[in-house]
């Protein structure tokens, strides 16, 4: 008698199971029933209620919400970087990711991902290109995801290449900023600052990378420089002084960044120029005049690279 | 479509649109600099009445950036009531003395002008004879810039200055360094 209510109780279960099973499939078919009409809202609120009742442990249930997302987010016009539906469809498909799908659904969640990848890619990319400080933070934000995604699907991937050149490219960007004269004086600190950051966390990276060395060195030495330009006759002799120690403090720093990125292409003319130019502006016409003489010789032999 | 994807990824550094490399800003710094202390030097000191007549002149003589930019930023500016000209002079205009008209203030660039010559010849002129050049005072200079912890910085002979008339300011004794 007690052997037959376990029994009882067993398939009772296993019933339940199935059934909980055939609702949570019968929801994602609505869902896609719904989304191949064309009624997206219905098949949105469905797949979402699939996720609220109990089938948020199903990979299917959230790449198919994943899905909609993505597409409702590709339809979008202009396609807008800060869009609500990427954001959405990250989520649900990185959440497919973690619950380990097996078979068609697997590969479709890497498509999908993978697609949602190339798009932050794209963003970032073109905020570069379009670049103000005020989206920086924005940029960055779709940076991180893009390589949040790639660390999902490849775990295995080294990916400090592209983290370098990320950093350096938004170094260089703040630094374009600042050289174009685009800062307000009272803001160019600041952007100083996010310049030499970025630019630190390449090297941090990619240790003795030639470019970020020197153009860590040039964004310092052409900052102190900007300053020495805005002396002028109301400039106070305590305030030349004063210029002066931040200024060279300034080209101390970026000395010995520019000696490295010497150190590793000896026949470079820019850092030939720039070690010359440094050296100049510190008063110490030995060296300086030891480059200049070794860039004329770079120079005259026709080389370089 | 996602071949391309693939490849857009795969192929990233591609797309980096920041390419170019910063070029060193070539502005003399030094330049700039001792441009704003010659302008100190001539607002800051005073020169005896039959010199603040007519026009005030600084003349450089073998730094043509030096120049440049005095008269690009101090040109228009007055030293008291006297309109200040900026003169540009060679090593020739040199030779054979003081630079004609009278030059109140007369920055040599080292090499380019013999200081001792011009400092005996200038004995009994209110001229205030700048240098860049080690030994720059013992050679005649009233003023020598020199170079302390890769700053610029100035010593003076302030003796040989109110012997030749020349009233030092306060403010710039107070910035002057030992020689």
């Amino acid at each position: 008698m007690k052997l037959l209510g376990f029994r009882f109780l067993g398939v009772l279960l296993w019933t339940l199971v199935g059934l909980t099973q055939l609702v949570g499939q019968g929801m994602v078919d609505r869902a896609i029933w719904f989304w191949d009409a064309g009624q997206t809202d219905m098949a949105l609120q469905t797949i979402r209620a699939a996720v609220e009742q109990g089938e948020d442990g199903n990979p299917e249930v959230w790449y198919v919400l994943g899905y909609f997302e993505k597409e409702i987010y590709k339809r979008e016009t202009p396609r807008n970087p800060d869009s609500q539906h990427r954001e959405e469809a990250l989520k649900a498909l990185m959440r497919a990711q973690a619950l380990q799908p097996s078979g068609e659904t697997a590969e479709q969640v890497r498509q999908a991902l993978k697609y949602l990848a190339q798009t932050y890619f794209q963003d970032a990319a073109a905020g570069l290109a379009g670049f103000s400080p005020g989206r920086a933070e924005g940029m960055s934000v779709w940076f991180n995801a893009y390589v949040n995604i790639l660390v999902e699907l490849n775990p295995a991937d080294d990916l400090r290449d592209q983290k370098a050149e990320w950093e350096r490219q938004m170094g260089q960007a703040f630094n374009n900023w600042l050289s174009q004269g685009l800062a307000k004086p009272e803001d160019e600190i600041q952007i100083l600052a996010e310049a030499v950051g970025h630019y630190e966390r390449s090297l941090v990276h990619q240790p003795g990378h030639y470019s970020t060395l020197y153009n860590l060195a040039i964004a310092l030495y052409n900052h102190g420089v900007r300053q020495l330009k805005r002396i002028g006759p109301e400039t106070s002799m305590f305030e030349l002084m004063e210029i002066q120690d931040v200024c060279v403090a300034l080209f101390e720093e970026a000395l010995p960044l520019m000696e490295q990125a010497h150190a590793l292409r000896p026949n470079r003319l820019e850092t030939l120029k720039g070690l010359m130019t440094i050296h100049y502006a510190l008063s110490q016409p030995e060296p300086s005049e030891k480059y200049r003489q070794q860039l004329e010789a770079v120079i005259r032999a026709g080389g370089g690279g | 479509m996602w071949l391309l994807a693939i490849l857009v990824i795969s192929s990233a550094a591609a797309f980096w649109p920041q390419k170019e490399s910063s070029k060193v800003d070539d502005t003399d710094t030094i330049a700039i600099m001792k441009a704003n202390f010659l302008f100190h030097f001539a607002a800051g000191n005073d020169w005896p009445d039959d010199a603040k007549v007519g026009t005030f002149r600084i003349g450089v003589a073998g730094n043509e950036r030096l120049v440049e930019e005095l008269v690009d930023k101090y040109a228009m500016k007055p030293i008291r009531q006297q309109v200040l000209e900026i003169v540009a002079l060679s090593q020739e205009d040199l030779r054979k003395g003081p630079p004609e008209p009278f030059c109140h203030v007369l920055y040599v660039e080292q090499g380019h002008g013999d200081l001792g010559m011009l400092s005996r010849a200038l004995v009994d002129a209110p001229t205030l004879l700048v240098s860049h050049e080690s030994g720059g005072l013992e050679r005649g200079a009233l003023i020598n810039f020199v170079t302390q912890a890769n700053r610029l910085r100035f010593s003076m002979d302030s003796e040989k200055a109110k012997a030749r008339k020349l009233l030092i300011g306060n403010k710039i004794l107070s910035w002057a360094v030992a020689d």
